[in-house]
């Protein structure tokens, strides 16, 4: 055992010796509250990020590498996908989800619709080996990084060693994906006292937090916890949300409560993508709530608001949006990595 | 400092050399009653008088090793996760260093993956998810899996998969095994065999032949892991 130790000492020291500095820290407004996502087991580093970013755009991932995480989930989108209700994957395999947007990841401590996923480093491994996703296994991917000509430096500089490993692939794309901070809406300005909202979005946001905020609470607009919001059961795809982690018939429809950020781009919609526009979703609040055993008792009385109300919500809803965030270049395909290698 | 640090790192590393300490090593032998199984020989049929019986794949975690004198804990092993693939004879054996006095008559360590361990993200080693042992579509450790084929299975090619694993209460599955070896001076290696017809017979394989997931049913099958695992027989 001890001698276990002195070596952990041994190489702890001497790979600080060599790759310490260019290690960062998360940058997000003092209005947030503290991230849940524990840095001290991946400290935020540029080249990991670098690496994850690259990951993320490449679809070695995939099996007949034509699909990359960016293929569901795109920047302009928030990290979302537009074009597909439910996602749409390898050999035009339609999935039973929609897939979500990636925003402020390292506030959350579950991931999928139904929490399936308990840490975000965990994750890839879900759409990597999802038959109708990525179609991949984790073993092959490894391999195919270690083949290519830019991996292995890339994880070199990362991680000081030129191996890919699954939890060195983990550990980057989990990084890019911590980076994805939205903080520059409208909303955070104002929130900083560098602007005000003008008449219709101070009504919605009024109305918001009557109606909304307990289950979207700001500043990241959702508690992370799971709800069933009185949609409609689509019985083609009998999606039993949460329960199906839990197997507890009081979690059944179930959802998680989706961040409101930047919902202007990641339309469509819930889990299943039914809603195409923010008025469904709010004629759905209002008018559209079925009632089941488990119905969020804040959502058995629908939201009474009129239609200029709706209007009024919209407002505010759309002071949410980042341009800073979809339109960041630093979220986009990593060119100067990924197109070098393809020459 | 760079050069500092470098240094340091060199006295430490030739500090290690001058500790005493000695190799207690445990090997793991999984056997279907009193045969041995060699998974190297492809598709050996262990025929036992009640069960016919095919083993293709046998892995587990062992986790938390320690070593107790009476019930007090002698020796801790720290970031103790080992996985034992029977296909693999480099993992059929671990190292436990401890010093040249240690006094003990217990070995105990856990079969799984602990729950703080489970949602502590991406880990490498023999934790590495790589290695076939992590759900993908769920998060979460497998403890245990045993896939093979026998004639009282009902599915494709008559196989049975058992991936027992999970981390959430009230299903957590992880089993501690404690078992006693009498006196332990100058013990330098112990046999912990692995005895799955324990398992197998106490299983109606044309009823329950897939468990693959944290379940209920996995959950109760854990609780027989206990009794397969003994000592030195
Ligand atoms: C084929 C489309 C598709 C691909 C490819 C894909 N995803 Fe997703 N992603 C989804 C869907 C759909 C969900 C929701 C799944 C669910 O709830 O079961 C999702 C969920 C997520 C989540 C959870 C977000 C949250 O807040 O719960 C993260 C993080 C994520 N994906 C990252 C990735 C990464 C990283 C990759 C590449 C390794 C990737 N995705 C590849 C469709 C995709
Ligand atoms: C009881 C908790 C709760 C309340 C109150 C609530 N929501 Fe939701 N909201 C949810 C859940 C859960 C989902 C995801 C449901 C699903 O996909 O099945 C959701 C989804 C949404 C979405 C879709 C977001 C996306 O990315 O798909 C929007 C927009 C939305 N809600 C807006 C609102 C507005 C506006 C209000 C107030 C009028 C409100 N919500 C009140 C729980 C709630």
């Amino acid at each position: 055992m001890k001698i276990r130790t002195y070596y952990i000492v041994f190489f702890a020291l001497f790979s600080f010796a060599f790759f310490s500095g260019s290690i960062n820290e998360l940058e997000y407004p003092e209005y947030f509250p503290k991230p849940v996502y524990d840095f001290s087991q991946n400290p935020l580093d540029n080249e990991k990020i670098k690496l994850g970013r690259a990951l993320f755009y490449d679809p070695i991932l995939s099996r007949d590498n034509t699909v990359s995480c960016a293929t569901c989930h795109s920047v302009f989108n928030a990290f979302a996908h537009t074009d597909h209700e439910l996602s749409h994957g390898i050999d035009d395999a339609i999935g039973t989800r929609n897939a979500p947007a990636l925003i402020n990841l390292a506030w959350s401590n579950s991931f999928m619709w139904d929490g399936a996923v308990n840490h975000l480093d965990m994750q890839a491994l879900a759409p990597i080996e999802h038959p109708k996703e990525m179609g991949e296994k984790i073993e092959t991917v490894i391999e195919k990084l270690n083949n290519s000509t830019i991996y292995p430096p890339l994880f070199f500089s990362a991680f000081g060693d030129s191996t890919a490993t699954g939890e060195h692939l983990l550990k980057a794309l989990a990084q890019f994906q911590l980076g994805l901070i939205s903080a520059n809406s409208k909303y955070d300005r104002i929130k900083r006292g560098e602007e005000t909202f003008n008449d219709s979005e101070k009504r919605g946001y009024r109305l918001f937090l009557q109606n909304c905020n307990s289950c979207h609470t700001e500043p990241l607009f959702t508690t992370g916890e799971f709800a069933n919001n009185g949609l409609p059961i689509d019985t083609t795809l009998n999606d039993l949300g949460r329960m199906t982690v839990t197997k507890d018939s009081t979690d059944a429809f179930k959802f998680k409560i989706p961040t409101l950020r930047n919902v202007e781009f990641s339309y469509p919609y819930m889990h299943d993508g039914r809603f195409s526009s923010l008025h469904k979703v709010l004629k759905h609040y209002n008018t559209g709530i079925i009632a089941s055993k488990t119905l969020a008792p804040s959502l058995k009385d629908s939201i009474k608001i009129s239609a200029d109300e709706r209007a009024d919500l919209v407002a505010f809803l759309l002071s949410l949006s980042d341009k800073d965030f979809v339109f960041n270049p630093e979220f986009r395909f990593p060119r100067e990595t990924l197109l070098l290698k393809k020459q | 400092m760079k050069l500092l640090l470098i240094i340091l790192a060199g006295i430490c590393f030739s500090i290690q050399i001058l500790a005493q300490e000695d190799t207690l090593r445990i090997f793991f032998v999984p056997t279907m009653g009193e045969k041995v199984i060699n998974l190297l020989e492809s598709d050996q049929a262990l025929r036992n008088d009640s069960l016919e019986i095919v083993i293709d794949k046998f892995l587990f975690y062992a986790s938390q090793f320690q070593l107790l004198n009476d019930s007090i804990p002698v020796f801790e092993e720290r970031n103790s996760f080992h996985l034992i693939n029977a296909s693999e004879p480099g993992s059929l054996f671990i190292d436990l260093l401890i010093s040249q006095e240690l006094v003990f008559n217990k070995l105990q360590f856990s079969v799984g993956i602990d729950s703080l361990t489970n949602v502590s993200g991406a880990m490498g080693g023999d934790l590495d998810p790589t290695k076939g042992m992590y759900w993908t579509w769920q998060s979460g450790y497998i403890n245990f899996k045993l896939e093979g084929r026998s004639l009282q299975c009902p599915s494709r090619k008559n196989q049975f998969q058992f991936h027992i694993g999970g981390y959430q209460k009230p299903c957590y599955p992880i089993q501690e095994i404690t078992l006693p070896l009498g006196d332990s001076r100058n013990k330098r290696e112990l046999i912990v065999y692995i005895d799955l017809s324990k398992f197998l017979e106490q299983i109606v394989l044309s009823e329950t032949y897939e468990v693959m997931s944290p379940t209920a049913e996995a959950f109760e099958l854990s609780h027989l892991l206990a009794k397969i695992y003994s000592l030195n027989k």
